[in-house]
């Protein structure tokens, strides 16, 4: 399993598996959890869906709730809260083909989280710089050495350059 | 995700531990790549949330891992699997703790339940705030070895 011996199938085994599964995954979430765009297509198909809406914009509120856009797909959210028109939100909720609207179940404002949400991806470039840094130290990274070179008797290591 | 400084302070302790340092560089390296791949796939592939999904589940771990350790040399792949499995599985374990609105973090069992999970401690749009429980987590990983050096 570990062994040089047929080196380019195991890779390829791994990849192509973890592929599949994604696929698998992709084709069961178009049936267990829809984007919007897709709710509102099939109202009656995905009534009571929970969704969770990432990158949802305000774009109207007024006493009885308010609408969003979420990447081109629009829809009224009830019942109505502390939102503005222009805000970014997450929002998590339940898909009623009567309207069609969205339930509103929870939400957060991502201008609250502004700040710290930038330090959090400046943080994690440096992190990440760092640790690849650190990999390297230890590690050579030769693209060219083939682990399969090292089967016949060769450099099984790959530690000539 | 939690913030990739959370991730590092949660592998960086048990790393530790691990007295070949490059073993100890994997085991940090294998926390890191459930992200490193979905965020790939989702920003350069242009890939659905659906698709990158197994990449925080525990057979898609095992698979990133299996695969990443071929690219280490063979006498250290076998101990270099199990550091990455070991990161990769810290990495969900870390975003568990995370509140998704109720949605779940991670759906641990996929394929074979498509149940998700999530423990609901941490805004995940709050991680900046573990900073300092990072940093001391950081220093004792630090000190740990620090020790073991004189000891040597």
């Amino acid at each position: 399993m570990f062994s040089n011996r047929s080196f380019a199938w195991k890779l390829g085994a791994a990849l192509g598996m973890a592929a599949l599964l994604g696929v698998h995954s992709e084709r069961r979430g178009q049936s267990t959890s829809p984007d919007l765009g897709r709710c509102l297509a099939e109202p009656d198909r995905w009534e009571g869906t929970p969704l969770r809406l990432r990158g949802a914009r305000v774009t109207e509120s007024d006493a009885s709730g308010f609408e969003i856009d979420v990447h081109g797909s629009r829809t009224r959210v009830v019942p109505a809260a502390r939102v503005a028109t222009g805000d970014a939100i997450l929002l998590a909720g339940t898909f009623r083909a009567q309207g069609p609207f969205v339930q509103l179940v929870e939400f957060r404002k991502l201008e609250e989280h502004g700040e710290p949400g930038r330090l959090s991806v400046i943080a994690s470039i440096l992190v990440l710089s760092g640790v690849l840094l650190n990999l390297l130290r230890h590690f050579a990274f030769r693209p060219g050495v083939i682990q399969v070179k090292g089967v016949e008797g060769g450099d099984p290591a790959g530690t000539e350059a | 995700m939690a913030d990739l400084f959370t991730h590092l302070a949660s592998a960086r302790l048990p790393a530790a531990f691990v007295r070949d340092r490059r073993i100890a560089a994997l085991l940090v390296i294998g926390t890191f790549l459930p992200d490193l791949v979905s965020k790939g796939l989702y920003w350069i592939l242009r890939c659905s949330d659906n698709f990158e999904t197994p990449t925080h589940t525990l057979v898609g771990v095992a698979l990133i891992s299996y695969a990443a350790s071929l690219m280490v040399e063979e006498r250290l792949r076998r101990l270099g699997f199990a550091a990455l499995l070991a990161g990769g599985v810290i990495h969900i374990a870390v975003d568990l703790l995370k509140d998704n609105m109720g949605t779940g973090s991670s759906r641990l069992l996929y394929p074979f339940s498509p149940r998700s999970y999530e423990l609901g401690l941490i805004d995940p749009l709050d991680v900046v705030f573990l900073a300092p429980f990072n940093i001391v987590i950081l220093w004792a990983a630090w000190s740990i070895e620090r020790k073991r050096r004189v000891q040597q």
